[in-house]
């Protein structure tokens, strides 16, 4: 499944990936060759690290170990994955700076924040 | 109209606390291992006029609250799992009343969400029987549980609208309040099968969060009522 953002422009490209621990979205994102890759654990119900500090134009990807379904889902509604199974990844791109909140839609006590910084 | 539904509505959990006979406070000088004794009367559940909305912690994964599992003094692994079976199903039981008759959506989101997890839980726990070659055995727990199910179930049955929804979110904050004291207490010290116990840390989170998240529903419902 893929899904293009819309709307605040955070996010160039989201995409649920499977099992099978390929990272690459189906199509080339921008600034792809220079971006490095922020990881997010989702697992005994919480996202580690909560807090995850990327650049712009790099990737960040959830995977969730748990063995219940959740999401990651922006605050601002940015964003939002579908219910990720266990062993399923979902990827961004991102392509503007700033703190954008973030919660699993299915247990909105699980909270995280991606925070995008500037490139130097 | 109204005053009639939040009268109904606080009858209702004061009702459902009186019906919790499985629990009892917890003391913290009691020393483990005390011999079996039946539950004192129940607490009544607080009822006010004008209750106070409960603030939420998103952020925060609640420890198990005061009220713990009587004190059993035989456990075994077969007698845990039923306790688990019995906890899942019982609200699982509740979420099915959810549908026709809550009118919030939260409500209905919750319960729709509580179905996919415990069924889940459920669902984890009978591979994990299976592949042990294990059978659940009842207990006067697993049994326990099941009464006060079927008394919450007879409650909330006659309920619809408002008196159904702060009845409900009510009663699944003391459910998962108890489900999280009795792993802590009761089912994490006491399983001696290491993929029972390490099942039991995996499903314990999930009961926090529940718990968190229920009480979050619940403060939405007080403050809107």
């Amino acid at each position: 499944m893929r899904a293009a953002a819309s709307g605040t422009g955070l996010i160039a490209l989201g995409c649920v990936l499977g099992t099978s621990g390929a990272s690459t979205p189906a199509a080339p994102a921008p600034l792809a060759a220079r971006a490095a890759l922020g990881r997010v654990a989702i697992e005994h119900f919480a996202f580690a690290p909560p807090d995850v500090r990327v650049t712009v134009g790099d990737s960040v990807v959830w995977v969730n170990n748990d063995a219940f379904g959740h999401t990651t889902t922006a605050d601002s509604a940015a964003w939002s994955s579908p219910e990720l199974g266990r062993g399923q990844r979902f990827l961004f791109v991102t392509t503007r700076p700033g703190r954008f909140p973030y919660h699993c839609a299915a247990h909105p006590v699980m909270r995280g924040a991606l925070i995008v910084e500037t490139r130097p | 109209m109204f005053r009639r539904r939040a009268m109904l509505s606080l009858c209702a959990v004061a009702a459902l606390a009186a019906g919790c006979r499985l629990f009892k406070p917890v003391n913290p000088n009691a020393p483990k291992q005390q011999p079996v004794e039946r539950m004192p009367a129940p607490e009544p559940a607080p009822v006010a006029a004008n209750p106070t909305p409960v603030e939420a912690t998103p952020r925060a994964v609640p420890q198990s609250a005061a009220p713990i599992p009587r004190t059993i003094t035989s456990l075994n692994d077969a007698n845990i799992a039923a306790m688990v079976l019995a906890s899942n199903n019982t609200d699982i039981s509740y979420a099915r009343l959810v549908p026709s008759r809550a009118e919030r959506a939260d409500i209905k989101e919750f319960a729709r969400r509580m179905l996919t997890d415990h069924t889940g839980v459920n669902g984890m726990v009978t591979s994990l029987l299976s592949k042990l070659d294990l059978a659940p055995e009842d207990n006067e727990a697993s049994l326990d549980m099941r009464d006060e199910s079927a008394t919450n179930r007879d409650l909330m049955r006659d309920l619809t609208g408002y008196a159904f929804d702060s009845t409900y979110i009510e009663n699944e904050v003391k459910y998962h309040r108890k489900f999280l004291a009795a792993i802590d207490q009761l089912m994490v010290p006491r399983a001696r099968n290491s993929e029972l116990h390490a099942l039991l840390k995996n499903v314990r989170p999930a009961v926090a969060a529940h718990l968190a998240h229920a009480e979050q529903v619940r403060a939405n419902v007080l403050s809107k009522k």
